[in-house]
């Protein structure tokens, strides 16, 4: 198993601290040359999503593309995408769901630590008929790389009857029909200097309006005696987008989250992967209207190159060293990773925080340089250690001094906004033995934190008085590494700014099996990661089941409990139970089913110590939600083939709380929620006519006062698309309405759209989205507003 | 006047299109082989696609093969021949003609796919599904010598005709037509290479020496 493993935090420590958790099904059908459609249910934490991305490449290909997934709804519970037909070949596709939650922070599903496998497309064979009229004419079964790979193919036979611009030459994963010669029956496809090995081929076209395909001629490509033509294989987009949006009521502010700062944006961005031989290149880059000087960027620009021993890239890139130190983090400016085979070294550094001012309150922010590197010996495929150090350092001479420096009427300095230093050393070590599927690892990781570091390094003065004594090293001359100064946290380093992590991972008779523990010491900060709940420590066991492609079981227990310092006077304990279970016979509707179950509660550090039971408020919160569901693909419906997936889902949530400790927990608030949610598409046979409709619905019902009326959520989703030419042009029309309504509270949000998309030529799509908003809320009118929406967007892959 | 006129550029310009059909594809060569279209050599390789009216011509040494877009025909020039291709759609099917101005021919049709003529200077033979060689020495004598199946054989100076079937030899010298059982010794050695081993097949076994480097196998039956 020669894959790089990532020490991330386990994927159940991030779901159970962001409580979100999806369930996929991978689509049973699927048929080359068409888009794969993929639909993910979140079932827990839909809030914390910010957007879910299909991170998709063929088997055995190292090029990896990325296509957005859309919500269908404001609730965020269905997401759709679709990995486009020019991937989908004769060749598998595997792929993973690419989370990006509010915080920033990307996760992967399923993830990639090397023992999780991805999700695979398997497509069935070509849709249609096999047509023996496909007569192969170039019937060598050896060829030598000097003569060229020539695909010629007769169809004399249906000359009459064949739809020209229905034919399809795929050669191994790729459609090579825009380089094949097709000239009245025949076609020809030719490549001057193949690479060596077997090389397959297939025909598909339309024949009376129906898909027919030729069988599948495979040939050996000898390596020749002339020297070798590499080509260039690349894939890659380059797309653009306009929203204008104009606001019906000129009085009203709208909130910057909903539509920036201005009333219309553009957008460019390009991706390129490309392999050259040996060398892999990506290169992406955005540009966007939104960029400000004086905000954080929104432009990305990224070029990378990489080796088999060497990986460099410079721009944007989100380096990940190890989990404390440098994990998942955008920095601009480069990166070098070179590595052998029980060698490697990791060089990071670059801009973390961009410098910015604020005028009106005359403060900003420094701009913030990030440094990292690892060491490590070992192979990832057996033993392996590593050492890693990170540094972030907020540049005081980047800010102009009236920015952050304030000095009263008697002299005394203030800070408006202070620079800070952090710096992370860890050591971590990892067993894999991939024979028995089994991985064990560990890092340990210590922080230092200077909370300002404006006013510089100790002085004489301040040594002695910290100190009392000489201390064995000078300051100053480590002043270009750590800013030592009496605003460090903690002064002195110890145990509080210690983070341990300790993971075991194993794979056994059909259970991938997941065992973490992790440690965060109170004082212990981390730039380069994502947050870390400081003085808690968190147990994680989770179990995956999977049965060929027919059942699949997810649980696991987690419990997390803050206070290891002792420093407080009260422990939270929280604990969460959640299994996930689809159940999917061939050619049977797929039951899936849900349980979550967390419980928190406090506790006082020494129940015999009045210190800890005097001012002790009990607090006791439970939350449970369980959902069922089944989803069909129903192909036997006449003239309109249907896919649906509807879902159940009941909670509870509750608060006990008492005012002392001596007193009993008394019932604060208790709420019971169930919903449904339902999604189906609806392909016509008869005519090019596709409809989606989705429809939610969820209460939360106070059950201390039923008096309150329950609150109610509903949200409804229709579209419908028409297909014209061949699927050139598709127009279509969206409604999607949104409400709420609670004790004093109504309001919804409907949204009507229509628009275009078309494929005028091969894999370039244009589409243009018209879209009127409108919002009401019954308890007060003045907030009412409508708004209309221009989007436009031009995507060429290539 | 004008009708008529704008009648013959019409069927020019028909004549042109068919004519500038692909009609069949070369699928191999080897040694001086040339194309020639419209009176201008061509650049060609494997693979390139024969129109209407292509005159083939192989050198010393050198051969080239070519197949009818509908698959149902292959054709083979050894050394020092020279071919014209055409071929047009009749039926449904494709009627093809291969007319021979020098050289040594092999021509194997499969029965059923479309009337094959092939033309010497001094003949012109029918074909119904069969292998057969074609030559044209300096002379413009023809002869026809057939493996398997049958083909009938016209001369249009003399009006002479007759059925030459396999195992037969038929020759036409100063326009007349003699057909006898084909003598010993009637293939030259390169006619015998291609006859014997008309269809080899061939098995590639790839596999890894000790040094890991990757080779392969080559069994040919």
């Amino acid at each position: 198993m020669k894959k790089l493993l990532i020490t991330l935090a386990a994927f159940l420590a991030v779901f159970t601290l962001f409580g979100v958790s999806v369930i996929h099904v991978e689509p049973q059908d699927l048929a080359p040359g068409k888009d794969a459609e993929l639909l993910l249910e979140i079932v827990t934490g839909e809030d914390e999503i910010s957007a879910i991305n299909i991170l998709y490449n063929v088997a055995d290909s190292s090029i990896r593309q990325r296509a957005a997934m859309r919500p269908e709804s404001e609730d965020n519970i269905y997401w759709r995408g679709t990995i486009p037909r020019t991937v989908v070949m004769a060749s598998a596709v595997e792929y993973r769901f690419e989370i990006v939650l509010k915080s920033g922070q990307a996760v992967l599903h399923p993830e990639d630590d090397g023992i999780a496998k991805p999700y695979i497309l398997q497509p069935l064979a070509p849709s249609g008929r096999l047509s023996r009229d496909f007569v192969l004419i170039s019937d060598e079964d050896v060829i030598s790389a000097d003569e060229g790979y020539v695909l010629a193919v007769s169809f004399f036979a249906l000359e009459e009857d064949i739809d020209i611009s229905s034919i399809k030459v795929y050669v191994d994963d790729k459609d090579v029909t825009s380089q094949t010669t097709i000239e009245g029956c025949f076609l020809m496809y030719r490549e001057n200097r193949p690479k060596p090995g077997l090389r397959k081929a297939i025909v598909m076209a339309k024949v009376k309006g129906r898909d027919v395909f030729s069988e599948t001629w495979i040939i050996q490509v000898l390596p020749g005696t002339l020297s070798s033509y590499i080509p260039f294989d690349y894939r890659g987009s380059v797309s653009f987008s306009a929203n204008i949006y104009n606001v019906g009521d000129e009085d009203l502010t709208l909130s910057s989250q909903s539509f920036g700062d201005t009333q219309k944006d553009f957008n460019a961005s390009a991706e390129l992967f490309g392999t050259y031989g040996p060398v892999d290149v990506e290169t992406n880059m955005l540009f966007s209207s939104l960029e400000d000087k004086n905000q954080q960027p929104v432009n990305r620009f990224m070029i990378g190159m990489q080796l088999p021993f060497m990986k460099a890239y410079w721009g944007d890139y989100a380096p990940n060293l190890s989990h404390y130190t440098l994990s998942g983090k955008n920095v601009r400016g480069a990166y070098i990773d070179l590595h052998a085979q029980y060698l490697k070294f990791i060089l990071s550094h670059g801009e973390a925080v961009r410098k910015t001012t604020d005028e009106e309150n005359m403060t900003g922010t420094f701009k913030q340089e990030s440094f990292g590197t690892r060491l490590q010996f070992g192979s990832d495929d057996g033993f392996r250690f590593g050492l890693n150090v990170s540094r972030h350092r907020d540049l005081i001479s980047s800010l102009e001094k009236e920015y952050y420096e304030r000095v009263d009427d008697d002299g005394e300095i203030t800070y408006a906004v202070n620079a800070r230093d952090n710096a992370v050393l860890s050591f971590d070590a990892q067993l894999n033995v991939p024979d028995q599927n089994v991985l064990f690892g560990f890092e340990m990781a210590g922080s230092l934190l200077n909370a300002n570091t404006i006013p510089g390094i100790l002085t004489d003065a301040e040594i002695e008085e910290y100190f009392g004594s000489d201390i064995p090293f000078t300051p100053e001359n480590l002043a270009d590494l750590f800013v030592i100064n009496r605003n460090m946290e903690p002064f002195i380093p110890g145990k509080a700014n210690m983070a341990y992590n300790a993971y075991a991972r194993m794979f056994m008779m059909n259970n991938l099996i997941n065992v973490q523990y992790s440690s965060v010491g109170p004082a212990f900060n981390s730039f380069g990661s994502f947050y870390q709940a400081n003085d808690t420590k968190t147990l994680s066991i989770t179990d995956q089941i999977t049965i060929g492609r027919v059942f699949f079981l997810y649980g696991g227990f987690s419990q997390t409990e803050d206070n290891i310092s002792k420093f407080n006077t009260e422990t939270n304990v929280h604990t969460n139970m959640f299994a996930q279970m689809v159940l999917r016979f061939p050619n049977l509707p797929y039951l899936k089913a849900s349980f979550l179950d967390n419980v928190g509660e406090n506790n006082p550090l020494d129940e015999e110590d009045s210190a800890s039971t005097d001012l002790f408020m009990p607090n006791h919160q439970k939350l449970r939600n369980m959902s069922f569901g089944l989803g069909y693909n129903f192909k036997m419906i006449p003239y309109v083939p249907t896919q649906f997936d509807i879902s159940y889902r009941m909670g509870s949530s509750s608060n006990e709380q008492a005012d002392s400790f001596a007193d009993a927990l008394e019932l604060k608030r208790d709420n019971k929620t169930d919903g449904i949610s339902f999604t189906m598409l609806n392909r016509f046979s008869t005519v090019p006519l596709k409809t989606h409709f989705s429809f939610s619905n969820s209460k939360i019902e106070n059950l201390l006062d039923k008096d309150v009326k329950p609150q109610k959520n509903n949200s409804f989703f229709a579209k419908a698309d028409y297909s014209l030419w061949e699927d050139r042009i598709i127009p279509f029309a969206s409604y999607r309405n949104t409400s709420l309504s609670a004790e004093n509270q109504k309001h919804s949000h409907s949204y009507m759209n229509v628009g275009l998309e078309s494929f005028p030529i091969k894999d370039l799509s244009v589409c243009l989205d018209l879209g009127r908003k409108s919002f009401k809320n019954a308890n007060d009118d003045s907030e009412d507003h409508a708004t209309t929406t221009v989007k436009f967007l031009v995507t060429q892959r290539f | 006047m004008k009708k008529h006129i704008l009648i013959i550029v019409a069927i020019l310009i028909l004549s042109t299109a068919l004519m500038a059909d692909t009609v069949a594809v070369l699928s191999s060569g080897k040694g001086r082989v040339t194309l020639e279209r419209k009176a201008k050599n061509i650049k060609h390789k494997n693979g390139e696609l024969l129109k209407n009216q292509d005159v083939l011509r192989t050198g010393a040494q050198s051969f080239a093969t070519y197949k009818y877009v509908d698959a149902s025909s292959q054709i083979k020039l050894f050394a020092n021949s020279v071919v014209t291709i055409s071929a047009e759609k009749s039926d449904g099917k494709l009627a093809k003609n291969v007319r021979v101005g020098r050289g040594s021919v092999y021509s194997q049709v499969k029965s059923g796919s479309g009337p094959f003529t092939v033309n010497t200077p001094t003949t012109v033979a029918s074909v119904k599904g069969t292998e057969f060689i074609t030559r044209v020495d300096e002379y413009d004598n023809s002869q026809f010598i057939v493996l398997e199946g049958e083909i009938e054989v016209e001369v249009p100076d003399t009006a002479q005709s007759g059925s030459i079937g396999g195992g037969q030899m038929g020759t036409i010298i100063d326009g007349n037509l003699v057909i006898e059982d084909t003598p010993e010794g009637a293939f030259s050695d390169e006619e015998l290479d291609a006859l014997e081993n008309p269809e080899s097949s061939t098995m590639i076994i790839p596999y890894q020496d000790e040094s890991g480097a990757s080779k392969y196998i080559r069994i040919t039956y």
